[in-house]
């Protein structure tokens, strides 16, 4: 045994090694273990001294509190994976936006901004910080079906959007601001610079080109543009209303205000160009909260939905969502 | 030996190759909805409801859990229970139950559970307060005092003199406008005074006469006397500002999880109680 033993020291010398390392690799990694727990068959997912509170416990309280809200998340999901291909720009929009949003919490949380994005992704379905641009990808999809269905020109569909439009007046517009030191008493050079702003449009000179040179406000540079506007717009109240009792292709006259006066005008109100803006279909959204699910549901119609013998719960699910109504 | 040699290498490599627990529900494979050639699972619902909604579910379970164990439910809790409720429905008539749902209760039932919870909560904290008294008292060295706080010096010192007069300073703070009440009121190193006040207030005894003392800004005056020291004197008053403070019903909490031994058995929840709730977990 002993010439056996010098014979081979390395080899036992290397054996003692690997054990020590194997043996403290293996306690080192099995201290931070979450270990598992079964009674009955069943997981165990807490316990307080000798109570046990298992997975099939867990899942009828919160079922019973969330489970309408996951359940649509998840048809929604694969509603969006199946019908919509994951394109480049998608990914390329997603990993963009995904900095954003990482640069973004870094500076309002610093160090722990790891913590706070992966709360709001768990929130979401998702455990991963490298979740985010899945998320965002899905959240692309899910816009595009939504689109899509407000596009659909289906009667319901466009039910909603007149009453919409009728009761919020949307609209595209721009503005010239000429500003005024004292509205009630306006200078001399203040009162030129009114007249030099008409002559311009009178001769012909389009209201983006006269809001370029003329407008004392930041939209100038845009061609005097305030873009997507309705009458929740936070406009003072003289703008607004001066706004929404113009049509399309109409000027106002000078109208003040306390910035000054303004000359308005409204470049659209046609209904397929609003529809390409997204505060439109965002405000939509907003207005029937019924519509992205309707639009959801009846891609899953055209997939072919089936809850098999569940019908209850499509009828559950149908309520919960407003389907029903 | 060889035998011997392969068992523990074995075993070693089992040790090694422990992972992390994840738990899911008996019958996880049974399907909820198809679409198209996919199903959802209960499994996956399981996963989902977790992930979203599990550590804040579980630390409220876990919690409810303890109340009962800790926290007999009173009559008078059931009173203000039955009291709450009836100012509810007189408040909001025929659509009381519409309001109480917008407000995340299911119904009746649910809102007298969410009440007595509460109520419990608060017990739970001033249990722990009793246990830990002298502990407390150290850490926040609380006193009962009267403040007054006046704009300028001159309402201040006028208030002075008819303190020593011995007019009730309740009624002296509202003569001369003091925008806190002359109430005797338990003050400690958390209440929200300046620093200058904190330093009086620190150090004086209930021997001590009413002292005016200017803010370091010159805005405010405040007008102090120390009532009572005696700390078992004025235990209940004591007690009851205590029972505010969230970083004493936080270290309850958590005191009353590592009693109980809570423990996760799921990697995924364990992970969310680590990022949000880790003074939960048994050390």
């Amino acid at each position: 045994m002993t010439d056996f033993l010098k014979k081979y020291w390395f080899v036992f010398l290397l054996a003692i090694i690997f054990l020590g390392v194997t043996v403290f690799y293996g306690y080192e990694t099995s201290k931070n273990i979450v270990a598992g727990k079964k009674v009955n068959g069943q997981d165990i997912v807490y316990s307080l001294d000798q109570t046990n509170v298992s997975a099939d416990e867990l899942y009828e309280k919160l079922y019973d509190k969330y489970g309408m809200n996951i359940l649509f998340a998840k048809i929604q999901k694969t509603v969006a994976d199946k019908s919509i291909e994951t394109t480049e720009e998608m990914k390329t929009n997603a990993n963009l936006n995904a900095q954003n949003i990482i640069s973004n919490f870094q500076q309002t949380y610093g160090a722990t901004y790891e913590t706070q994005i992966l709360n709001a992704l768990r929130q979401v379905g998702y455990t991963k910080i490298e979740d985010l641009p899945e998320f965002l990808i899905q959240s692309q999809k899910v816009n595009q079906i939504y689109q899509d269905y407000i596009n659909s020109n289906s009667d319901e569909v466009n039910a909603v959007i007149n009453k919409y439009v009728e009761e919020n007046k949307p609209r595209l517009v721009s503005h010239i601001l000429v500003k005024i030191a004292d509205s009630t008493k306006p200078t001399a050079e203040e009162l030129a610079k009114m007249e030099e702003v008409k002559k311009a449009l009178d001769s012909g000179t389009s209201f983006e080109e006269v809001a370029k040179q003329y407008s004392e406000d930041t939209s100038a540079s845009n061609g005097g543009s305030l873009g997507y506007v309705t009458s929740s717009t936070s406009f003072v109240p003289e703008f607004l209303e001066a706004t929404l009792a113009l049509n399309e292709g109409e000027m106002s006259d000078w109208v003040q205000t306390t910035y000054g006066y303004h000359l308005i005008k409204v470049d659209s109100t046609n209904l397929e160009t609003l529809k390409t803006y997204k505060e439109f279909i965002s405000d939509l959204n907003k207005y029937d909260g019924t519509l992205q699910p309707k639009a959801i549901w009846q891609k899953a119609e055209e997939l072919g939905i089936d809850f098999g013998e569940n019908q209850e719960l499509e009828s559950q699910l149908k309520e919960y969502l407003g389907l029903n109504k | 030996m060889k035998k011997y040699l392969i068992m523990i290498a074995s075993s070693l490599l089992i040790l090694v190759g422990c992972s992390d627990a994840y738990t899911n529900i008996k019958d996880k494979n049974q399907s909820i909805v198809k679409i198209g050639d996919t199903q959802i699972t209960k499994g996956s619902i399981y996963k989902d409801l977790m992930a979203n909604y599990g550590s804040y579910f579980v630390l409220g379970d876990a919690t409810e859990k303890i109340l009962d164990l800790e926290v007999e439910t009173t009559e008078e809790m059931n009173k203000l229970v039955e009291d709450q409720i009836n100012q509810y429905k007189s408040s909001y008539g025929d659509s009381w139950e519409t309001i109480i749902k917008m407000y995340g209760h299911k119904d009746e039932e649910a809102l007298k559970s969410s009440i007595i919870y509460a109520e419990k909560l608060k017990e739970l904290t001033k249990k722990y307060i009793y246990d830990n008294y002298q502990t407390l008292v150290s850490l926040y060295n609380p006193k009962q005092a009267i403040v007054l706080t006046f704009s300028d010096t001159d309402s201040a010192n006028a208030a002075l003199v008819e303190l020593k007069n011995g007019v009730n300073p309740a009624e002296v703070g509202t003569a001369y406008n003091s925008t806190t009440s002359g109430e005797p009121q338990i003050v400690t190193t958390e209440s929200n005074f300046t620093s200058e006040v904190k330093a009086i207030l620190n150090t004086a005894s209930s021997n001590d006469d009413f002292a005016v003392i200017p803010s370091a800004d010159g805005t405010l005056t405040y007008v102090i006397k120390v009532v009572d020291t005696d700390v078992e004197n004025i235990k209940a008053q004591i007690v009851d500002e205590f029972v505010t403070y969230s970083k004493i019903s936080d270290e309850a909490d958590k005191f009353y999880f590592n009693k109980h031994k809570f423990k996760i058995y799921d990697k995924d929840l364990y992970d969310a109680f680590t990022s949000n709730y880790s003074g939960y977990l048994t050390k």
